[in-house]
């Protein structure tokens, strides 16, 4: 292919990606009340247009209107610095993530992957996750303020205990897939998913996953309750929407990696006698339907995780550490020894 | 295409180097810190350059992320951030300076009046030494010792930062018996 | 690698996964046991695992082949010159061991033996290191493992400021050493073997393009020159030794410098053996700096342990005169003085320890009176301070005196001798260390002091580790022949 031609075809593959993004995270958070309210038995937000549909667009008009304020005794540029790191990672994650194989458009082969085929994309996945606690702990310490000290101290501490169990799941899934690009995982998924194989790497990974993006139960940098909101205490306007942003991308991240890795990513979630008696239900036949697919999936994990959040209350911060340090890394690092053996085994 | 590359590598040295300077000169730690973040990262880039995705990614996750994040949350919980707000001994600066500068000087000197050294290209089969394949192979075939012997030296140092917290808890408790007895 | 191989190569460090595992025995019946009824057992262990070392060691040089045995790659090598290194390592941690069993803070720590077992690993490794790689890391590993122990009793404020000015010195000099090894690396175009830097280096020598190897070298001397507490890079003896537990002190100032030595000869003879006509004059002079400093220091300090640590860095400065003379004569008399001075120091520090505990000072005139209050232990004292004195018909005599006769009969490959200045200053040098040596012995002997009559107990640890430490000083500096035959085989093996 043309190096200008790949060069356009990644420009515009990025930036219809962002934007997807920016909506998906919009409508995550009317997603959420909506399902909250009807947990709790409530209507939920239904004003700003049919359904609702539009509230998303008035909370952005509503923020983006807000006063500015930054504490007087705040580290400014730390301060302003902190919102932007917090939104990046979020973001960039993305660039591996396949969404779909590759399809043809105007005798062009476009790949549904910012970077197809990486041998890294794992690695990557992880180098980022690793850095996205920047952005709440330099919030935390930026804003000199108790509360959202506390908030960045218990993020950071939570974030890199948990790394480890995250890292460990991951570890046996590329024993039995062999390989670190998330391309191929997909592909090895065709007929069985990884969640089958991988019961318990898939859900230490969704449990490790809801603390590295501080989800309830996990939510304790911003225990409102104890915290004031912890790490975003002092911030409003703009800012604060680029946290709420960052938070929001984060869900819909974590469940496109939950689906990448163990739940066949954009392979159709169909049967295989479904798809053989009708084939043009085959991400192999028609490659759109990839998106499709792979959204539908990740929209059924965010069900899932508002799910949680509405059922299970707040866990206490020394249980927390404990659970991560004497029941998940255990459990993960064992896990990893038995498939590792068992690959063994299996020669 | 060697332009580029120079051009891109300039611009990636000019950070690397403002960044490690500003970390030393930075007064407040965690700034310091944070710069130490940014010198970790494009040296992550550089690896990219050279073709070891494997190491870039491992530079990220492990320096970038992990051990700089407990840096942050060590100097944050120690609240240490400030402590080198005073000179202490501010006659070191120049001298440090003056050293640099003789060092640097020396350097160039040395390299001047030396033969020029041979600048060989690598042969295009060794883009895939640094895959994650690769640096897996090595690490179990010829560098199986060195990587079992390093797994004494964290055994040791994760025995020894044990020793050396627990220590401290010891006598705590038995400064606490000591009050409750008086 | 095939199955035979692997064998070969387990059985090659053997000695070093012993003490692995014995070490990690002590740190897991540490964890189980509960706190009151630990005793004496992991010292215990410790010295027993130590035997067994020793034994596995000497059973294994008897057998060595006349080859060298490359292991693993090639990342070691096992030699004569190598399994003399562990029999001094293994000797010198059953004899810490030993000192340990009756010092406050210490002697019940699983931890404290552990890290000392596993530090012992670490000098194994770097021993037999054939490769720079191997080298760091089992530099690393002892080292780490030696600062923990330096700053082992954290409620005392010497030991805490022993133990971190050791680590700073330690991580900064190790940077510096790292730095030099990465120079090496880009040098040689990626070469990490000992054998293969050395070819090429020996290429490049050819070539006239030494000024940017030698930046290498006095860098990675740099880190040899902290090991082994050679003058300037000597700052952090004093402090350490005073602060540390002087099991440690004992144990650092015989068994690492002993691992330095290995590696500062290894590498300077191998690997940088091309380069030799311009780091001899270097070496010498590091050399020189370092015992005359060393000697005229020492005879100002009042407290004990700091004086022995002067006056090791004066014998780091003897033993650098044996690396200086190139070659079998050289290598075999540091290799002879290294294995004396193991018993020698262990026995001073033990001395020191016991008259620490008996009247609470470290100070040289607070041990007057010793000789009448315990006989025995001051003759342990006069045996050591003239051995590290040189005086016949002690052990230590017979290593000052190979390492002048190695200076002396020294030729450089032009036929000229250019290093009998370091002897003339050695010898001069020797002559005034015997002042602060017998000043000790004056203290003890002649002075008197209150409370001289009460006779004073020693427990079996440290009367165990005396005789032993001071029939070998006695029987090595009557009966050298053996030990130098050793050493000169044990030399001829590193080529």
């Amino acid at each position: 292919m043309d190096v200008g031609i790949s060069i356009l075809v990644w420009l515009v593959l990025s930036i219809v990606l962002v934007f997807m993004l920016l909506t998906g995270f919009a409508y995550t958070t009317l997603l959420e009340r909506r399902v909250i309210a009807r947990f709790q038995s409530r209507v939920g937000p239904n004003r700003a247009g049919p359904q609702g549909l539009l509230q998303p667009l008035a909370d952005g008009v509503k923020l983006i209107f807000k006063e500015e304020i930054i504490p007087a005794s705040a580290d400014k540029v730390t301060f302003i610095l902190a919102p932007l790191l917090a939104v990046i990672p979020a973001i960039v994650v993305f660039a591996v993530i396949p969404f779909g194989s590759s399809i043809e458009l105007f005798g062009v082969k476009v790949p549904l992957t910012l970077a197809p085929n990486m041998n890294v994309g794992i690695l990557y996945v992880l180098a980022i996750t690793s850095v996205s606690v920047y952005g709440i702990v330099l919030a935390g310490w930026a804003s000199n303020s108790k509360y959202s000290m506390l908030g960045g101290l218990r993020s950071s501490a939570q974030m890199i205990s948990y790394e480890l169990a995250m890292g460990l799941s991951l570890v046996a899934l590329v024993v039995v897939a062999g390989t670190l690009d998330l391309n191929a995982i997909v592909e090895q998924q065709k007929q069985v998913w990884y969640f089958f194989l991988q019961p318990f790497g898939a859900i230490i990974f969704m449990i490790t996953a809801l603390a590295e993006v501080n989800r309830a139960p996990f939510d304790m940098p911003e225990a409102e309750q104890e915290l004031t909101s912890g790490y975003n205490t002092e911030y409003s306007g703009m800012k604060f929407a680029l946290f709420y942003m960052a938070e929001y991308i984060k869900m819909i991240v974590i469940s496109a990696l939950s689906v990448t890795f163990f739940f066949g990513g954009y392979r159709e979630p169909l049967p295989l006698f479904l798809t053989q008696a009708l084939p043009f239900l085959s991400v192999d036949h028609t490659p759109l339907l990839g998106p499709l697919y792979f959204g539908l999936k990740i929209i059924a994990l965010l069900i899932v995780q508002v799910w949680v959040r509405a059922t299970l209350p707040r866990f206490r911060y020394d249980r927390l550490m404990k659970f991560g340090w004497l029941v998940l890394l255990p459990i993960s690092l064992a896990w990893v020894m038995i498939t590792a053996l068992v690959v063994l085994l299996r020669g | 295409m060697l332009n580029l590359e120079i051009i891109i590598f300039g611009a990636l040295a000019l950070i690397t180097v403002v960044a490690a300077v500003m970390m030393i000169i930075a007064r407040n730690a965690v700034h310091s810190a944070l710069f130490l973040v940014v010198v970790m990262s494009s040296l992550a880039v550089f690896f990219l350059g050279l073709w070891a995705p494997f190491i870039a990614m491992v530079q990220v996750a492990l320096y970038a992320g992990a051990i700089m994040v407990l840096f942050l949350f060590v100097i944050m919980l120690l609240g240490a951030e400030r402590a080198g707000a005073r000179l202490l001994l501010a006659w070191q600066a120049p001298l440090a300076i003056g050293l640099t500068v003789l060092v640097v000087l020396l350097g160039a000197l040395l390299l001047l009046n030396t033969a020029p050294f041979e600048v060989v290209d690598l042969p295009a089969a060794e883009i895939t030494e640094g895959t994650a394949e690769a640096i897996g192979q090595a690490l179990y075939s010829v560098w199986l010792f060195p990587f079992e012997a390093v797994s004494i030296l964290l055994l040791v140092a994760m025995i020894g930062a044990v020793v050396m917290t627990r220590q401290e808890t010891r006598q705590e408790a038995r400064d606490e018996r000591k009050k409750k007895s008086l | 690698m095939t199955g035979e191989q692997l064998l070969q190569g387990l059985w090659a460090i053997l000695p070093e996964i012993v003490l692995l595992l014995l070490g990690i025995l002590v740190i897991t019946i540490d964890l189980i046991k509960p706190g009151q009824r630990k005793g004496r057992t992991f010292g215990a262990l410790t010295i027993g695992g130590a035997l067994v070392t020793t034994l596995i060691i000497i059973y294994q040089a008897i057998n060595q082949p006349p080859e060298p045995v490359l292991a693993f790659a090639g990342m070691v090598r096992i030699d004569l010159f190598v399994q003399m290194f562990r029999l001094m390592f293994s000797v010198a941690l059953l004899l810490a061991a030993l000192i340990s069993l009756d010092v406050k803070g210490v002697k019940t720590n699983g931890e404290f033996y552990g890290l000392l077992i596993f530090s012992t690993v670490g000098m194994g490794f770097m021993a037999a290191s054939n490769n720079i790689v191997m080298l760091y890391v089992g530099l690393e590993t002892t080292s780490i493992a030696l600062y923990m122990l330096a700053g082992f009793i954290r409620e005392s404020t010497v030991s805490t400021e022993a133990g971190m000015k050791y680590f700073l010195f330690g991580a900064f000099t190790s940077t510096i050493l790292l730095y030099g090894l990465s120079l090496l690396f880009g040098f040689t175009g990626g070469k990490t073997g000992y054998a293969e830097i050395a070819a090429t280096l020996q290429q490049l020598a050819a070539q006239q393009e030494t000024l940017p190897l030698m930046v290498a070298l006095v860098l990675i001397a740099v880190g040899f020159g902290f090991k082994v507490a050679a003058v300037p890079f000597h700052m952090w003896t004093p402090d350490v030794y005073e602060g540390s537990p002087t099991p440690i002190t004992a144990f650092i100032s015989v068994a690492s410098k002993a691992a330095g030595f290995a590696v500062f000869i290894r590498f300077f003879l191998i690997v940088f053996g091309p380069l030799q006509e311009q780091w001899i004059g270097f070496v010498a002079l590091l050399a020189a700096v370092t015992m005359t400093l060393g000697n005229l220091v020492a005879m100002q300090q009042r407290n004990f342990k700091r004086m022995l640590a002067y006056s090791s860095i004066a014998q780091a400065g003897y033993l650098l005169i044996g690396v200086t003379a190139v070659g079998e004569l050289g290598t075999a008399a540091v290799l002879f003085y290294l294995a004396t001075y193991v018993l020698t120091n262990i026995a001073a520090f033990a001395v020191a320890e016991i008259a620490t505990n008996a009247t609470g000072s470290e100070l040289i005139k607070d041990m007057a009176g010793l000789s009448r209050r315990a006989p025995g232990i001051a003759f342990a004292l006069l045996a050591a301070m003239l051995s590290l004195a040189g005086v016949p018909p002690l052990a230590g005599f017979f290593g000052k005196f190979y390492v002048f006769q190695a200076a002396i009969g020294y030729t450089n490959p032009t036929g000229q001798n250019s290093l009998v200045w370091l002897a003339i200053l050695g010898v001069l040098n020797s002559i005034v260390a015997l002042y602060y040596y017998l000043m000790v012995l004056k203290v003890t002997y002649v002075d008197r002091a209150e409370g001289e009559d009460v006779p004073l107990t020693t427990s079996g640890g440290f009367k165990l580790a005396l005789a032993t430490t001071v029939a070998g000083m006695i029987f090595f500096g009557i009966f050298a022949t053996p030990l130098y035959t050793l050493s000169t085989l044990a030399a001829q093996a590193v080529r």
